[in-house]
């Protein structure tokens, strides 16, 4: 029926634009937290997997998109740590593992040096509370405004805004007595 | 976008376009009926079929779907509506687990084939652990090798009940399975062995 024709390819257009206008940041993302293209195709395809299954849920009332996508993937990536630290890792992925050619294994690998900053950030980050980085990585590496950090973390926007004040004072604060040290 | 990007766009079109074109594209204002299914779980020998049900009241959550792997290889499922089966079904075999399968129950859908390795007319016993969310856990470890654990669930306007069987491979599309066991309406915390006994057909 025309009706129904328009309704799937409204849905799978739509997809496609979200998709390609974040999928970049989304790789982006795990570069930032593994050197292994293999790992960080995997943690993507999961993502945008998780996108399809629950993209007739997504309310744009409630933020948007990218949002939305961000906080999909910090629970996956959360998953595949939990998964890691159960040392069930390597068996999980042998099913999952995504076949890679070596262009892109190549230009993953671009990717993933392109984000060497970031990942030392991130790193760099760790004695940061796990909330505090999250705020920080998401508006300040990622991109997002702090509205939508505020709905990819599930936390109200003054919240955000006042743990990025806060963070990012406390970062030059380590930044200057760092900088006093060397001197 | 990448030579990635576009493969990956590429796959996930051809595994999950079609799932994706029954779905309504997102618009604002409208709102979304949040369902939870309840996934009986089952382990152990089955004869035929054993139907695990339990009645949830509406859910909130927005996911259609969730995963969470523990250690030793059980897995907590959380289904809350039907466009969740497909997300699900890839997220286990993602996983490795070439056991269990997530299919909706309904009318008119085949029942399942008796299993090929477990014995037929044995009683059987199916733990079913639900956290208070109405997650259920399963632990594949009891399927036989060669037979594989069904998931089926269905959901009404308000309620949703599921029931699993151990069957032969491969997994059907869709299952029809007995009706709900009566009472056990509401949500909260449940955990327990149900027992059933094979012979009859699902």
């Amino acid at each position: 029926m025309p009706r129904e024709e328009a309704a799937d390819g409204g849905a799978i257009a739509e997809f496609e634009r979200l998709y390609r206008a974040n999928v970049d940041a989304v790789m982006a993302y795990f570069a930032r937290r593994s050197r292994d293209p293999h790992v960080v195709a995997d943690l993507t395809a999961d993502t945008f997997v998780a996108v399809i299954a629950s993209f007739a849920a997504f309310d744009p009332r409630k933020g948007t998109a990218r949002a939305w996508m961000f906080g999909i993937a910090r629970r996956v990536y959360a998953s595949y740590c939990e998964a890691y630290s159960q040392q069930q890792h390597r068996l999980q992925r042998l099913a999952g593992r995504r076949d890679l050619d070596q262009d892109q294994v190549e230009e993953l690998l671009g990717r993933i040096d392109a984000e060497r900053a970031g990942r030392d950030l991130v790193a760099a980050l760790a004695s940061l509370p796990d909330r505090d980085r999250e705020v920080i990585e998401l508006v300040d590496l990622a991109g997002l405004r702090p509205k939508e950090a505020a709905t990819a973390l599930g936390l109200a926007p003054g919240a955000v805004r006042m743990r990025l004040m806060r963070t990012r004072a406390r970062l030059r604060r380590q930044a200057t007595t760092t900088n006093q040290d060397q001197e | 976008m990448t030579k990635f990007a576009d493969q990956l766009f590429t796959d996930l079109m051809r595994e999950h376009g079609p799932a994706l074109a029954q779905t309504r594209p997102p618009a604002p204002g409208r709102h979304i009926a949040s369902r939870r299914a309840l996934l009986a779980t089952g382990t152990g020998f089955a004869a035929v079929a054993a139907t695990v049900g339990g009645l949830l009241a509406s859910g909130g959550g927005t996911p259609a779907y969730a995963l969470t792997t523990h250690p030793h290889g059980r897995v907590t499922l959380d289904v809350y509506r039907e466009s969740g089966i497909a997300g699900i079904n890839t997220r286990l075999q993602q996983l490795g687990d070439g056991q269990v399968f997530v299919v909706p129950v309904e009318p008119g859908c085949p029942r399942p084939a008796p299993p090929a390795v477990s014995p037929i007319g044995v009683e059987i016993s199916v733990g079913a652990s639900r956290s208070s969310d109405g997650s259920v856990t399963v632990d594949a470890h009891g399927i036989p090798a060669g037979d594989i654990l069904v998931v089926g669930f269905v959901t009404t306007a308000n309620e949703t009940y599921g029931g699993s069987v151990i069957t032969s491979p491969p997994a059907p599309s869709c299952i029809s399975l007995p009706g709900p066991p009566g009472g056990g309406s509401g949500s909260g915390s449940s955990s327990g062995t149900v027992t059933g006994s094979g012979g009859g057909a699902a």
